[in-house]
């Protein structure tokens, strides 16, 4: 599914020079698999992310997702692969104020060329058991409902792979243990996630633990769970 | 993409952002509005000023005064001119008191010939015109305006009645067709008619007539003959190359025209003013857009990662202003035919809408949409989602 070789990122920063986020690294994603990123603060998590995700391109190296090399797209050609292929979960949500939890849900779906747009919104809040607050508007929901609603907008469409940034790093303990549980949920019926965590109880319950340190990235463990 | 639900998720926003699409929409509704109804108003203005120089002019005619005018001239113009068909003099006696059984009022009195009912174009409704008898022995009988008969008789029938002209005493024999108000403004429908006769010897004691009005066969060479009156009347009254006339022509090409295009200044500069209105609209829309951006970076950052394209984060702001300034040009349009038909009703000036004016007026409005909403969607297309999303 995800396949990077010799994947190099760097960035220059005023009066820091160059820094050199990733260096030359190799990581495969298989169909199904459940993955943990750790690493402390600037180690590169959410660069490696950003590139998976086709938010940003990496200087040097090969991605492959589903099998096409992605560096000739252009930004149409991965602004269409973004939203079939990749579901996202933000640390801060993002969900639209003022809207309701079933028309957040239903964005994805406004670009492409869905239809039931309606009711596959509702399904996919049905999914993450938010099918009592449909017509809730965000500021009506607790931190952790909102963002299981974040987490259906990432289903709607049926995505390859989800990518969560610090999905609980903004819930309490208790709400961010649900947010874990659906993900093993979803990763039990076959979604592929990966997920950036500061926390390394929630990066033990992935079938599989990277860690990233100083733009390299090392396999904790294997599986912790089964 | 889906453009249904592009367009409702547009109408979504401005719905949940009222106050910011109020403030969107006022210029739009008010430029709307000023377009519409000044030029439904302007239109009407100007065939109702067009009928009104028709009124009294008519087509083919050659309106002169002088105050050395007399009848003689007359004659000898008509004699010598055979395009002339109908002639017919009038005489100016001025403001003058009326009085009916103590209702005290001013009317303007005229002296009419007999032929003056198709020369003048003021037939009567009630009554009967002047007849020779009345000119040739200035007799003392009265033609009054509907609106004067309503002031001195309110409802009750004038004919037969003695009014007072002055001090004078006259008896009312018809009561002059509704005409309205004329090119200057004033109610045709307060005059008084008197014979001329009459009127040059018992009102003012004059021996000139004043104004008379020639009706020509062929209204497309009114100027030239106006040139060949001209021609006569210096000639009678010895006027030496060089000097100035004493008196005055004017052809009802001539009227026409001068009113048509004093109303078409007027008309230009109401439409300026709300293509003023609408390019400060387009610049308000504009700005406000632009914040609007910078507000809602995040949730456009988050919709390029969840797939929008460029083009389609574009649109979806050139959508939203759009969609707010042509539901304002709709209600601007409402508007507008609301004003001018109120001050139709206040001025008396009667509206034409055409369906081209509306047209203009929604175009407009989306053109303001559009022009002022590139700006803004441009920037936010430009908006890189891992910048904005932290």
């Amino acid at each position: 599914m995800i396949q990077l070789h010799n994947v190099s990122k760097s960035f220059v920063r005023p009066n820091e020079g160059r820094l050199e986020v990733l260096k030359a690294v190799d990581l495969t994603v298989d169909n199904g698999e459940f993955v943990a990123i750790t690493g402390p603060s600037g180690s590169g998590k959410s660069t490696l992310m950003n590139i998976l995700g086709l938010l940003d391109r990496a200087d040097s190296g090969e991605y492959k997702l589903l099998g096409r090399p992605v560096s000739k797209l252009s930004a149409t050609e991965l602004a269409k692969t973004r939203n079939r292929t990749i579901g996202f979960v933000f640390q801060q949500f993002h969900l639209l104020p003022r809207v309701t939890a079933t028309e957040n849900v239903e964005l994805p779906l406004l670009y492409s060329n869905s239809r039931n747009t309606t009711k596959k919104a509702i399904d996919a809040l049905c999914r993450v058991g938010l099918e009592e607050r449909l017509n809730h508007y965000p500021n009506e929901l607790s931190g952790g409902q909102q963002q299981r609603v974040a987490i259906a907008r990432a289903l709607v469409n049926s995505p390859d792979v989800i990518l969560a940034d610090e999905p609980t790093g903004n819930l309490d303990q208790e709400s961010g243990r649900q947010v874990m549980e659906l993900f093993s949920e979803l990763n039990r019926a076959g979604s592929t996630i990966l997920f950036i965590t500061h926390d390394q109880q929630l990066a033990r319950q992935a079938t599989r633990w990277i860690q990233i340190d100083a733009g390299l990235l090392h396999t904790h463990a294997p599986a912790g769970r089964n | 993409m889906n453009w249904k639900l592009m367009l409702t998720s547009s109408v979504r926003m401005m719905l949940r952002y009222k106050l910011r699409t109020l403030f969107m929409s006022i210029g739009v509704c008010l430029g709307v509005a000023t377009l519409i109804a000044g030029q439904a108003l302007g239109t009407g203005s100007q065939q109702q000023l067009a009928q009104r120089v028709d009124q009294m002019f008519g087509p083919g005619t050659i309106l002169i005064f002088s105050s050395t005018l007399n009848a003689a001239d007359l004659e000898e113009i008509s004699s010598q001119l055979d395009q002339v068909i109908a002639w017919a003099p009038r005489f100016t006696a001025g403001m003058s008191d009326v009085s009916y059984q103590g209702v005290d009022t001013r009317a303007t009195v005229f002296g009419h010939a007999q032929q003056a009912d198709f020369v003048w174009n003021r037939g009567v409704m009630a009554g009967r015109f002047f007849n020779s008898d009345d000119i040739s022995q200035a007799a003392r009988v009265a033609l009054i305006g509907t609106r004067l008969a309503e002031k001195l008789f309110t409802g009750a029938s004038a004919l037969d009645q003695q009014i007072l002209i002055g001090s004078i005493p006259f008896r009312i024999v018809g009561v002059l067709e509704p005409v309205g108000i004329d090119p200057h403004g004033e109610d045709r429908d307060e005059d008084v008619f008197v014979p001329i006769t009459t009127a040059m010897r018992r009102i003012s004691n004059s021996q000139y007539i004043g104004s008379a009005k020639l009706v020509v066969s062929n209204h497309e060479l009114v100027d030239q003959d106006a040139d060949q009156v001209a021609g006569i009347l210096r000639q009678r009254h010895r006027i030496a190359a060089g000097e100035r006339d004493d008196f005055a022509i004017y052809t009802s090409k001539f009227a026409g025209q001068a009113a048509v295009s004093a109303k078409q200044v007027v008309n230009t500069y109401v439409f300026a003013a709300s293509i003023v209105v609408l390019l400060v609209a387009a610049a308000v829309i504009s700005s406000i857009m632009l914040v609007v951006v910078r507000e809602r970076v995040s949730e456009i950052g988050l919709r390029k990662a969840i797939g929008a394209t460029k083009q389609q984060i574009s649109l979806q702001f050139l959508l939203e202003t759009a969609a707010v300034t042509l539901i304002s040009g709709l209600i601007g349009v409402g508007l507008g035919l609301l004003v001018a038909s109120v001050v139709s009703d206040y001025l008396a000036v009667p509206m034409v809408v055409g369906l081209p004016s509306i047209m203009l007026g929604l175009i407009a409005a989306l053109t303001v949409g559009v022009v002022s909403g590139l700006l803004p969607a441009k920037r936010a297309a430009g908006l890189e989602p891992i910048e904005v999303l932290r």
